[in-house]
């Protein structure tokens, strides 16, 4: 098997197991992150330069919607 | 190539109808299968950069090359094995250096890229071939994957390497046993184990001269070829460290 398939498939699993486990969206969006964040740094030496990029770009807007998540909670705990 | 395409963009459009279902009906869970369905078809579209070629095709193409240079080396009765010489000012890319004579010599500061057979020297011993490594521009890619400077990276170059070599599908492993100067490189899964032939001593494949260009590199090191041997599992080359590029200038 391909490593490409081999990342591909191991998020497919992480995703399925968070479907089936989580109900919260903010917590969900959390675990597809760390998940993302994990594949992309044990895989990083196989994965190409260019796939690598467009990686990072997910990275980055799911971080943008992690610190966005991060933010509304500590607005609901000073409010 | 056009499956990953579809693949990802059917991902997608399930994921849309499926939070959007979810969002409708106030189903959570619906809401986060359809989230995990746009992230997985985005994941799966970003993997769609690579092109491939045929192995037939890509044998046919750069096996005469090889064939080449290794014809050049038969036809000038050269009887040496090779050295890798690391990258310094005037070969940026590095060289294989194949010297005439068994008691050889080799003065660095009269090679260049555009040298090619070695004659203009004062000594019979310093006389030699000096091409390119075919393995360069592989040893190149090794550095763009990891996102390292192979320079003077001692031992982490052979996990770069090997993991590189693996993602391409050129080879499934490679690691060292390293014993003072002496290095026994094992190259696992090798691709085109049946093109391996004595010559390599000489003329290596692109796949067994990267690994050689990028450990002289990584040593800053010139390292002699001893001995390629196949093995069950793939190849298995012996050579020696013989110093640094201030050593032989």
């Amino acid at each position: 098997m391909d490593v490409d398939d081999i990342i591909v498939l191991t998020l497919s699993i992480w995703v399925f197991i968070c479907t089936v486990i989580i109900t919260a969206v903010d917590a969900y969006i959390t675990l597809l992150l760390i998940g993302l964040l994990v594949v992309a740094e044990i895989g990083g030496y196989f994965i190409n330069p260019e796939t690598k990029r467009a990686l990072n770009s997910v990275i980055y807007f799911m971080l943008f919607v992690f610190a966005v998540i991060v933010i509304k909670k500590i607005l609901e705990v000073i409010g | 190539m056009k499956f990953k395409y579809v693949a990802g963009l059917a991902l997608i459009m399930a994921g849309t109808f499926l939070a959007f279902r979810g969002a409708v009906d106030a189903n959570q869970s619906l809401v986060n299968a359809g989230i995990g369905g746009i992230f997985l078809g985005i994941v799966v579209l970003s993997f769609t950069t690579s092109d491939y070629i045929k192995v037939e095709s890509f044998k046919r193409v750069v096996v005469p090359y090889s064939k080449f240079t290794a014809g050049i080396v038969e036809s000038l009765n050269l009887k040496r094995k090779s050295i890798y010489i690391p990258p310094y000012n005037n070969m940026p890319d590095g060289g294989v250096f194949i010297p005439v004579n068994n008691d050889f010599d080799i003065d660095l500061g009269k090679i260049d890229e555009n040298t090619f057979f070695l004659t203009d020297t004062g000594r019979e011993r310093e006389m030699g071939l000096v091409f390119r490594p075919l393995g360069a521009d592989l040893s190149k890619e090794f550095q763009k994957y990891a996102e390292i400077d192979l320079l003077n990276s001692g031992l982490a170059a052979i996990d770069a390497i090997s993991s590189v070599l693996r993602a391409m599908g050129l080879a499934k492993s490679v690691h060292t046993d390293i014993n003072g100067d002496a290095i026994k490189i094992y190259i696992d899964g090798i691709r085109f184990r049946e093109k391996c032939t004595d010559r390599c001593e000489q003329v290596a494949c692109p796949i067994c001269s990267s690994v050689l260009i990028s450990l002289a590199k990584a040593f800053q090191e010139l390292i002699l070829v001893e001995e390629f041997e196949k093995t069950d599992r793939g190849v298995m080359i012996s050579a020696r460290k013989i110093g640094g590029v201030e050593k032989w200038m």
